[in-house]
């Protein structure tokens, strides 16, 4: 099976849950330290770029992350078609490294994750349990499990996480991707907290192999982790039984493990 | 009515992360090596009429009726102008503002100046002084290679001060914002 690298940048804080979710899964993963080679980057079949605060989010959040060499060789690897997955944090260091959407048709920056704004005001850090749905969830490898009809409870923890896209980016070429919405328990649209385009949540790129999302899955991977007042539909509730179950994200990591199989 | 402009630059008293941060990846993963110094100060304009409050009554209200805009632990500020800096001939300094396209001010600066001021309008920027080891002569080629990576970006990558998509980018004349 191949091997998966979870990127640890200076300030990363979700590493560990993250390897230890694919370890569950039974992904063969380790840590990939972000003053890694390009020669070194060659040694791993899949990227997972976690949460955190990488840098301390100086400047801009993930923008000197994603000036690193490491990217650079990251990049090279997705354009080969290696999974390349980023949460939170990672999602932000993929878009400022222009790695998502990445539609071919469209020059230049396509998307960025700006500060969070509801209602026109501004609103700081979001911590709370939010509910996702998948549109073309079959056009990403990370996401194709899962039935568009699913709807997913998932934590968020971010003050920089409203997708803005550029003038030439439409909502029509949204159907192009994978695309991860906030949508309420029952799956109906919703304006998300933190103001973003589209209640995009997350999205993949047009190839299909690079997916970029706010939301958490390695906090939601195991039934123990999820409230036992969160509900949804694609996954049962918490309960005694089932506390050591797999969690509502399962699909991704074996998805992933399918992949590298 | 007769508005009057007041313009305050804030900059932190101890070593600023951000800056210190954004010297280095210019430096070394940039491959800007002649930029040599880098100083952020949070650019405020306030905007009101001239009948409603004296230029000291507003200093004083600003300054000391709260920590929302100057906490004097950490913040020192200039009023009106940047105090000029003095350099050598093979130094030259430029000025780069950045700002939100649509710019929103926290809820409680805006509900702390709209409480005691009936008509007051206020604009932020980020202002980056960049000074460069390279002549004056070379400030074209100078800020076209700026302009590249700090704020355009490269191969559909994002500028390192800048993200286009959501802020907006003004190289300044010195002459409006120094002693």
């Amino acid at each position: 099976m191949g091997k998966v690298a979870v990127v640890q940048f200076p300030g990363s804080n979700c590493d560990y849950e993250t390897l230890d979710a694919c370890l569950f899964y039974g992904l063969k993963a380790s840590f990939l330290r972000w003053t890694a080679s390009l020669e070194e980057c060659q040694a791993y079949d899949a990227f997972i770029l976690p949460g955190g605060f990488s840098y301390q989010d100086r400047i801009r959040a993930g923008v000197v992350a994603s000036k690193l060499p490491l990217l650079r060789g990251i990049s090279l690897a997705a354009k080969q078609g290696y999974p390349v997955l980023g949460i939170c944090n990672g999602c932000q260091i993929l878009a400022e490294a222009g790695l998502v959407p990445d539609i071919p048709d469209l020059d230049g920056l396509q998307m960025a994750l700006a500060e969070n704004r509801y209602d026109q005001r501004s609103i700081g850090f979001i911590c709370d349990w939010v509910y996702v749905r998948f549109e073309q969830a079959h056009k990403s490898l990370f996401t194709r499990y899962f039935s568009d009809t699913d709807v997913l409870p998932v934590p968020i923890n971010h003050g920089e996480g409203r997708f803005v896209f550029s003038s030439s980016f439409k909502k029509d070429t949204l159907e192009l991707l994978s695309v991860m919405r906030y949508v309420d328990v029952k799956g109906s649209d919703v304006m998300p907290l933190n103001g973003s385009t589209y209640s995009v949540a997350g999205l993949s790129n047009q190839r299909g192999n690079i997916f970029a999302m706010m939301p958490h899955p390695e906090r939601a991977a195991f039934h123990k982790q999820v409230p036992v007042s969160i509900k949804g539909s694609g996954y049962k509730s918490r309960n005694t039984q089932n506390m050591q179950g797999f969690g509502p994200w399962e699909k991704l990591f074996v998805s992933l493990k399918d992949a590298l199989s | 009515m007769k508005h009057k402009e007041y313009r305050l630059f804030r900059y932190l008293k101890q070593p600023d992360l951000h800056a210190i941060t954004a010297l280095k990846t210019m430096q070394g993963l940039l491959g800007l090596s002649w930029v040599k110094s880098l100083k952020r100060y949070d650019f405020w304009t306030f905007s009101l009429v001239s009948s409603q409050c004296k230029e000291d009554d507003f200093w004083s209200l600003l300054l000391s009726g709260s920590f929302e805009f100057i906490n004097p632990n950490k913040h020192a500020y200039d009023i009106g102008r940047l105090h000029k800096r003095r350099l050598d001939n093979r130094r030259s300094m430029f000025l780069l503002k950045s700002s939100a396209l649509s710019p929103c001010l926290t809820l409680s600066r805006r509900s702390f100046l709209t409480d005691k001021l009936t008509d007051v309008g206020i604009s932020y920027s980020l202002l980056w002084e960049i000074v460069c080891e390279r002549p004056v002569e070379d400030a074209e080629a100078c800020v076209s290679e700026m302009q590249t990576r700090l704020i355009d970006g490269q191969n559909g990558c994002s500028g390192l001060l800048v993200n286009s998509l959501f802020e907006k980018a003004e190289w300044c004349s010195q002459e409006d914002y120094y002693e």
